[in-house]
């Protein structure tokens, strides 16, 4: 049923979203936004950026761009509000749960849809090769 | 400062972001395996400063406004991109990528 990597981009997600947290938490209070950056965070940050870089690069490999990056935001949004009603104890209003079915449901036609054959993936001197090969 | 200023701050991250992605994507399948090849530094480079205007956004935006013009940005975009570049998707995807942008929107009510 499943053919779709759902929990490599939840995870590759998680990754992005803590990031993102991280660097709003050490711009906040800040004066102005270069005396902001200007602190041993942004290192680590664009460090941390560039260790997940290649995990988002397959991510956009495999599954292509519209499909990758809209499910990665889709796990932004589930992350967001449970993370918020977890951690922060933040209160569940009605659009909170549409939001989240709405993303489950999504998720779900992904991940039910046979993936497409991308050009990318089928080398134009295969058949070549092959005849080649036949003749030989 | 006009609304119309974080707005443009975060479609011109994303435009850097959405390079970088789109440069990968036209690659060769076995890309991970030859990692220092010529679109590494274009990757790199556009990458990082759709990054730093994304921080930018950051710093400027409230947390509330700044997810949501990332994530509608970003799915706009990318899906435009892919469309253009003759990435194929079926209705149920995007139905999908709509129901997405609707559970964005509807998180930020």
């Amino acid at each position: 049923m499943f053919n779709f990597p759902i929990l490599y981009i939840a995870v590759v997600q998680l990754g992005f979203s803590a990031l993102d947290i991280y660097a709003r938490s050490n711009l906040r209070g800040a004066d102005t936004f270069i005396s902001g950056m200007s602190k041993e965070w942004l290192i680590i940050w664009l460090l941390l950026q560039a260790c997940i870089a290649p995990f988002q690069i397959r991510l956009i490999v495999q599954n292509g761009l519209g499909k990758g990056v809209a499910l990665m935001n889709g796990f932004s949004v589930l992350f967001a509000l449970t993370g918020g009603y977890i951690f922060l104890n933040e209160p569940v209003h009605w659009n909170h749960i549409v939001s989240v079915i709405s993303v489950i449901v999504a998720v779900l036609l992904f991940a039910t849809t046979k993936p497409k054959l991308h050009q990318v993936t089928a080398p134009e001197s295969l058949s070549s090769a092959i005849s080649n090969a036949e003749l030989a | 400062m006009t609304p119309l200023f974080p707005l443009a701050i975060t479609l011109l991250a994303q435009f850097f972001i959405t390079s970088a992605d789109a440069a990968v994507r036209r690659q060769p399948q076995p890309l991970l395996s030859n990692p220092f090849q010529s679109w590494l530094p274009t990757y790199a480079i556009s990458r990082l400063i759709g990054l730093m205007l994304r921080l930018f956004a950051v710093f400027v935006v409230p947390i509330g406004g700044a997810s949501l013009m990332f994530s509608t940005s970003a799915i706009s975009v990318s899906s435009f991109v892919a469309w253009r570049h003759g990435e194929t998707l079926s209705t149920r995807e995007w139905i999908a990528i709509g129901l997405i942008v609707f559970a964005v929107l509807m998180r930020s009510l």
